[in-house]
């Protein structure tokens, strides 16, 4: 049909061909970016879906967060007189159920993110990463809402944050969700070959719950050991989250470095684990 | 000589057959992810499990504004070959080099949610098509009106009835723009009218200088759209030409086939303790039939291979002919019609005989089903595909005018009539 000389001079928009190693991270990136729209479309179909025939609707962004935080209230401050480092300690548990909340979240949704699109990655192509990243968002968009509580919390007993330390707030949520996409997209790639993967993530949302100091004080350590807990991101996150707002504990530094070199080691994993299996998707789901 | 919009060389799909994730563990996936990717790729014990080539070395070229048919028997590779093109897999080997955007077409309504509104599923599924928002917002009259859900735009998609669902996927994928549009069968499903609309307006679409690649059973749709098509068989390229050429014969190779061709399907059900091995067609004299024509005299001949101390006391062999959207027609069923077959032999060959093939000229699937003891030990759910010719029935040299209104059925039938006593009081 076509001749020889309609092959040359034209360059293809797109080859299909069996991909190796660590290449085309760029186009994959690029092509990410092309497909902002759809990523948006994704992130606001989850969230209108989620509250649709649903009398509070979007109102349980903020009554999950606060419940957990009024049974820790109950059982840990008026029961175990755990301390809160002076600061009321609803408030206390509650700064740190946010950030605590919104990473729960978006590891949970994130590795059932593919397996619950199955169909579309056997019937549609577009960037796979859409799919985690979007639930993430999700998350995100439920932190703003449950935020507004904490604001009316911190206005009710008077604590007042320093203008100083709320422009690193940015920085910290930043963490939270690198780390939540890290450990997402590990485990939605790895759950599309392994379902067993859904029945560990709980497990895995509550012991992590246990390591980090979201309902509890985690500065009782002393120096070297706080350090080693930052190997923990969400630690991180937590401990720099209160200290943005509510300006109690030292500033988090070393800490917070540590957890911020291991998010980043996760995402980076993450996205190149994710590649490799990204490819045979449509195959294995 | 117009441009190439694509060009495979060389494609090749490899699948494993069997159950997923018998032979890889954990171990193996994340070893396999952190492998440094200069090493080469060496035999490892995996290459001993058995694979199967769903395409094996295809190459084929497709100018730009040409609309190309892609035909072949069920398991040919044709939708893997449109999975490939539409990047929703890689090939195992080969390269395929797209010059356009590429729109993929594999379902209507992929995407679709339930919960919401006609109107968002409209954005959210034209999303996904790789439509811009701004061309869906200026399209969107249009789609909603081609789509007739205009009162019920704005009412969740579960309140729709899925002739509803159906239409409104395909009103969003016919406005779909894209330089290369791959479109799978996907066109079999809603009312007939309204398909044809829809092919229309992507007929416009190609001849507005965009390319299309279309797969499909319905063989008068191939010939009426695509002036050139593939032929695949086995994940073979078999023919690559003119449309009537590629259509005659697949019609003729393909038809209600002989040989092994069912032993190598992957897509059966049943325990396995008997298998199909072929099911085919012959005429009087015993010749291969694939065209059979109304009226005529012919036969099944199906043969089968049991499993050594299989129970042999009855078998049950049904052969169900069903329309192509899968709706049974007219059953062959050797434990209705008869005695049954009983004490059959470990192998061997069943014939059914039919005095006259009651079905109007077309094209028909084929379903065939073994049940051994009381379990159903072979199920091949498209076992082949039946193209009926024309042919005289009745013996008067009449059919009726086509099957869509009058059925694709006859039946034998007297017709008198006799005078009845007159009223009085009239």
């Amino acid at each position: 049909m076509a001749s020889d000389e309609a092959l040359t001079a034209r360059a293809p928009v797109y080859v299909v061909q069996r991909t190796s190693g660590w290449g085309g991270l760029g186009r994959d990136l690029r092509e990410l970016w092309q497909q902002r729209e759809l990523l948006l479309t994704f992130t606001k179909r989850t969230v209108v879906v989620r509250y649709k025939q649903t009398v509070l609707g979007i109102g349980w962004a903020i009554l999950q967060p606060f419940f957990l935080m009024v049974v820790f209230a109950l059982f840990f401050n008026r029961l175990g007189h755990a301390s809160s480092a002076g600061i009321p300690y609803p408030i206390f548990a509650y700064a740190g159920l946010l950030p605590w909340t919104f990473f729960a979240t978006s590891m949970t949704q994130a590795a059932q993110s593919l397996v619950n699109n199955q169909h579309m990655l056997r019937k549609i192509y577009f960037p796979r990463l859409i799919f985690p990243i979007s639930t993430i968002l999700t998350a995100l968009v439920d932190l703003a809402v449950a935020s507004s509580l904490l604001f009316g919390m911190m206005t009710y007993y008077g604590v007042y944050p320093e203008a100083i330390r709320l422009v690193a707030l940015p920085a910290i949520v930043l963490l939270a969700v690198v780390t939540a996409l890290g450990i997402g997209l590990w485990l939605s790639a790895l759950n599309v070959a392994y379902r067993d993967v859904q029945y560990v993530v709980p497990f895995l949302a509550q012991a992590w719950l246990f390591a980090t100091p979201a309902v509890y004080v985690g500065t009782t350590f002393s120096k070297p050991w706080s350090t080693v807990l930052g190997l923990n991101p969400m630690q991180g996150v937590v401990a720099s989250f209160r200290w943005s707002l509510l300006g109690s504990a030292r500033p988090p530094g070393l800490m917070l470095a540590v957890s911020a070199a291991v998010g980043a080691v996760l995402l980076t994993s993450g996205i190149v684990f994710f590649r490799r299996l990204e490819r045979s998707f449509a195959d294995i789901v | 000589m117009s441009d190439v919009a694509v060009s495979a060389e060389g494609l090749y799909k490899r699948y494993r057959i069997g159950q997923r994730g018998n032979y890889r563990v954990l171990r193996d996936v994340l070893a396999e992810a952190i492998k440094l990717p200069v090493r080469a790729r060496s035999g490892t014990a995996h290459e001993s499990a058995r694979y199967l080539w769903a395409l094996n070395d295809v190459s084929f070229e497709v100018a730009e504004g040409e609309i190309l048919g892609i035909i072949g028997p069920n398991g040919a590779g044709k939708s893997t070959l449109l999975k490939i093109l539409s990047r929703i897999t890689e090939p195992t080997e080969g390269v395929a080099k797209l010059y356009g955007r590429v729109g993929a077409l594999l379902e209507v309504g992929t995407g679709f949610h339930l919960e919401l509104t006609g109107r968002e599923n409209v954005f959210l599924n034209g999303t996904i098509l790789g439509m811009r928002r701004t061309e869906i917002v200026a399209k969107f009259d249009e789609i909603v009106e081609f789509a007739g859900v205009q009162r019920h735009i704005d009412t969740p998609l579960k309140f729709y009835s899925s002739g509803m669902q159906v239409r409104l996927g395909f009103a969003i994928a016919a406005f779909l723009e894209p330089e290369i549009l791959v479109v799978d069968e996907v066109l079999t499903v809603g009312d007939l009218a309204f398909q044809e609309r829809c092919l229309g307006k992507m007929g416009e679409v190609a001849s507005g200088g965009r390319t299309v690649l279309f797969v499909s059973h319905n063989m008068s749709a191939i010939l009426a759209r695509c002036p050139r098509s593939l032929l695949l068989e086995a994940g073979k390229l078999v023919y690559d030409g003119p449309s009537e050429e590629s259509v005659a014969r697949y019609v003729s190779a393909s038809q209600m086939t002989g040989g092994a061709w069912l032993t190598e399907r992957r897509k059966r059900k049943g325990t396995g303790s008997a298998r199909i091995t072929s099911l085919r067609l012959e005429d009087t004299s015993g010749n291969l039939c694939p065209s059979p024509a109304t009226g005529q005299t012919v036969r099944f001949v199906l043969d089968y291979e049991a499993q050594p101390g299989a129970n042999l006391k009855e078998l049950v062999v049904n052969i169900v002919i069903s329309e192509h959207g899968g709706r049974g027609l007219l059953s062959f069923m050797s434990q209705v019609a008869g005695p049954g077959l009983r004490d059959v032999p470990r192998v061997g060959r069943v014939y059914c005989s039919v005095p006259q093939l009651p079905l109007m000229p077309g094209h028909y699937n084929v379903k065939c089903l073994m049940v051994l003891g009381s379990e159903v030990a072979d199920k091949v759910h498209q076992a082949g595909s039946l193209i009926v010719s024309e042919g005289d029935f009745f013996g008067t040299d009449r059919l009726p005018p086509h099957a869509d209104y009058y059925g694709p059925v006859l039946v034998a039938q007297d017709w008198s009539v006799e005078p009845l006593a007159e009223s009085a009081a009239i």
